[in-house]
């Protein structure tokens, strides 16, 4: 009987396991690009100077997301902005722009320490956005241009499966290995991982929940 | 045979040929031990295939993680290698790192001087003689040696284990659970996958707690003190903030004289027993290191080399004061934020509000324990029953004073050059048990069957998540990955 049972639970955890794993795989989600500390400056090196905009260059196709670090030093009620984003290099026109209406609380320069200080903006989609690199810079609106406030920093983002985050790592195998003994090698461990956890979950869910009385030692 | 059989510890005769008469040992009887882990009755139901995922999951991070971006894994390499090559220890400032290594100074922190040469050389000498034997060039030889770090962590979690059966063994949550926390916590399984001395000494403070905790619970025998000692010498061979670990050894000894020292009877034997105790357990080990003391006291001036960590313009210029770091809310959120990501180097950050989603459930679980705490002083006044029991209460104790002693260290470190959290992660099998603890006494009879089922899917979510937004596209992409430093 409690193996009857045992193989129905078994059943169960294992058909969960695997719609979990089909969902994660396909659903999209948005993974962050590379960059050092996980954002793009906004500072002009050659002249050494803040500027209110920052290149950045999307690992992945989809760019659809940047998250910006905005400070205003002026104590207006709402702000008023304009985000464009264009590909880097002289001429280019603006493939995206957003206009954006921010309360005070959302911008002002004194962000707590545990608060989250970045506003997030999306918009649609740039299908080919890998490799490529765009500027994205930040203009106020006609009623606070004469308002003080900066861009401190710029994080960018696309919406992708997780199953193109997975081929992208096994395409990049480590050096030592090569390209397909390599690639194989990623996939059969994600394999024996995947097992390995199915294997847990089960023999966990088998563990008698009853804790024993403290013994007093 | 008979021993493996024993260590086997089932109480079942086990499979024939385990019982073999054979002159030599089995392969099969050794795996056997091996993967049998030595657990009691069902736990090795769930121990297999938990230390099988570890494995998986820190061989998929080696590959995972670019070549030389774990935190000073290019001077660590380096150190491996000068010794392998039979070059000696080498001074800080006249060890600079050869040519190969400029694609990597983003990830150094004095390029091009080693400053690891400071550190004690246990880990790199042990190491050394693999690196000699290995062929090929430096990347080639860099991933073999990430391997000792992944079977260092499958030792972590397999002490886990055996640290919360011994403290806690009517408790099934906490016995899969603490090395269910060990395992997936995302920045330990980070040092089990690169090549950082950390990963030794957090296994050898995990090895020393459990000595000690088993000290605590069934009395030092010389031979358990010569243990502590010689953990603890390898340990400071390794790196000199293991002497964090002796106040905790100083407290667990002389706990255990005051509890036996009246049914000793005799109080000159008694005080005789505890010099004794702490001479095997705190003087061998600091006689042990003493050579490198002088060594560094000759070449630096001080016995841990610090005052020349200091002078290194990247580390001294962010050294802080106690009072600062304790009444900055920014110190303390780098703190979390480097405990539960960051990745060494703080390139590969959270977001803010998938870090605040962590730490919301593990101040929930961590104050459960604090209220744990609270309701245990006040149970004997109140009269109420405890939920631990006296073998427990000390066990806690010492654990908490271990990670207190660590937490301490990282805030030493921050008075001295930039401070991470890691330098509390050999106490992580305490964090875990403070982390759980407070769970396991509160949980609803109604809630223990999916107690940890639901903690592994929480681990294993976190982690799934963390690696795909986060860790796997910093490193790989179709548009390039991998950020080298300028």
């Amino acid at each position: 009987m409690r193996r009857r049972v045992d193989q129905r639970l078994v059943g169960w955890i294992g058909a969960a396991i695997l719609v979990a794993a089909v969902a994660v795989t396909l659903v999209p989600i948005s993974v962050r690009h590379n960059a050092p500390l996980g954002v793009s400056r906004t500072i002009d090196s050659g002249r050494g100077i803040a500027v209110r905009g920052g290149y950045i260059v999307p690992n992945y196709e989809g760019f659809d997301r940047v998250d910006l670090d905005l400070r205003v030093y002026s104590e207006e009620p709402f702000y008023d902005f304009t985000v464009h984003v264009r590909p880097a290099g002289p001429d280019q026109p603006d493939i995206r722009t957003i206009a954006l209406r921010l309360p005070r609380s959302d911008v002002w320069h004194a962000k707590g320490a545990f608060a989250n200080p970045y506003v997030t903006i999306d918009f649609p989609e740039i299908a080919d956005s890998a490799g490529s690199r765009y500027y994205v810079w930040v203009e106020s609106g006609p009623r606070n241009r004469d308002d003080i406030w900066t861009l401190w920093r710029i994080k960018s983002y696309s919406s992708v499966p997780a199953w193109d985050v997975a081929k992208a790592w096994i395409a990049s195998p480590p050096e030592p290995l090569g390209r397909w003994p390599g690639g194989v090698f990623l996939v059969a461990l994600m394999a024996g991982a995947f097992a390995a956890l199915a294997w847990l979950v089960v023999a966990l869910a088998r563990i008698p929940p009853v804790r024993d009385r403290v013994r007093r030692v | 045979m008979a021993g493996l059989a024993r260590l086997h510890g089932s109480g079942r005769r086990g499979p024939e040929w385990l019982q073999a008469p054979t002159a030599r040992i089995h392969p099969r009887a050794v795996a056997h031990a091996v993967v049998g882990l030595w657990a009691a009755g069902g736990d090795r139901d769930w121990l297999r295939p938990l230390l099988l995922l570890f494995l998986c999951k820190q061989l998929l991070l080696v590959a995972l993680f670019g070549a030389f971006t774990g935190h000073d894994e290019v001077d660590h390499y380096w150190y491996i290698a000068r010794i392998g090559a039979g070059d000696g220890l080498g001074v800080v400032g006249e060890v600079t790192l050869p040519p190969e290594t400029r694609p990597y100074r983003g990830y150094v922190a004095d390029y091009p001087n080693n400053a690891e040469v400071i550190q004690p050389p246990l880990y790199h000498a042990v190491l050394a003689p693999l690196w000699r034997v290995l062929h090929g060039g430096a990347i080639d030889r860099l991933f073999v040696l990430r391997l000792f770090s992944v079977a260092l962590g499958l030792g972590v979690v397999w002490i886990a284990y055996l640290t919360a059966k011994m403290l806690f063994p009517e408790s099934p949550f906490l016995r899969a659970g603490v090395p269910l926390f060990v395992a997936f916590q995302p920045q330990l399984s980070f040092e089990a996958a690169i090549v950082n001395h950390d990963i030794l000494v957090i296994a050898l403070f995990s090895l020393l707690m459990y000595v000690l905790l088993k000290g605590l619970g069934s009395g030092f025998s010389t031979r358990r003190e010569i243990a502590v000692g010689l953990v603890t010498a390898a340990g400071l061979w390794t790196k000199l903030s293991f002497g964090l670990a002796i106040p905790v050894i100083v407290l667990a000894v002389v706990w255990t004289w005051w509890d036996n020292r009246r049914r000793w009877g005799d109080a000159v034997w008694a005080l005789h027993w505890l010099v004794g105790s702490l001479f095997l357990t705190v003087a061998v080990p600091l006689l042990l290191i003493s050579p490198w003391f002088l060594r560094s006291f000759w070449l630096y001036g001080d016995p841990t080399g610090s005052q020349r960590l200091r002078q290194i313009q990247e580390f001294g210029n962010s050294a802080s004061t106690y009072q600062e770091m304790f009444t900055t809310p920014a110190f303390w959120r780098e703190r979390l934020e480097d405990f539960w990501g960051n990745y060494g180097w703080r390139n590969i950050p959270y977001d803010a509000g998938f870090s605040q989603v962590i730490w919301v459930v593990w101040g929930l679980a961590v104050a459960l324990g604090v209220f744990l705490v609270a309701r245990e002083i006040l149970a004997r006044p109140f009269g109420w029953p405890p939920l631990l029991s006296r073998n427990q209460v000390r066990g806690m104790t010492v654990v908490a004073t271990s990670v207190g002693m660590l937490a301490f260290g990282v805030l030493y470190v921050g008075t001295i050059q930039f401070t991470q959290s890691r330098f509390i992660f050999p106490a992580m099998i305490g964090v875990a048990l403070i982390s759980l603890l407070g769970i396991d006494r509160f949980l609803p009879p109604r809630a223990r069957p999916v107690a940890t089922p639901v903690l592994l899917a929480v681990l294993m979510v976190f982690n799934v998540v963390a690696l795909v937004r986060f860790v796997i596209p910093f490193y790989y992409g179709p548009g390039g990955g991998g950020v080298l430093l300028p």
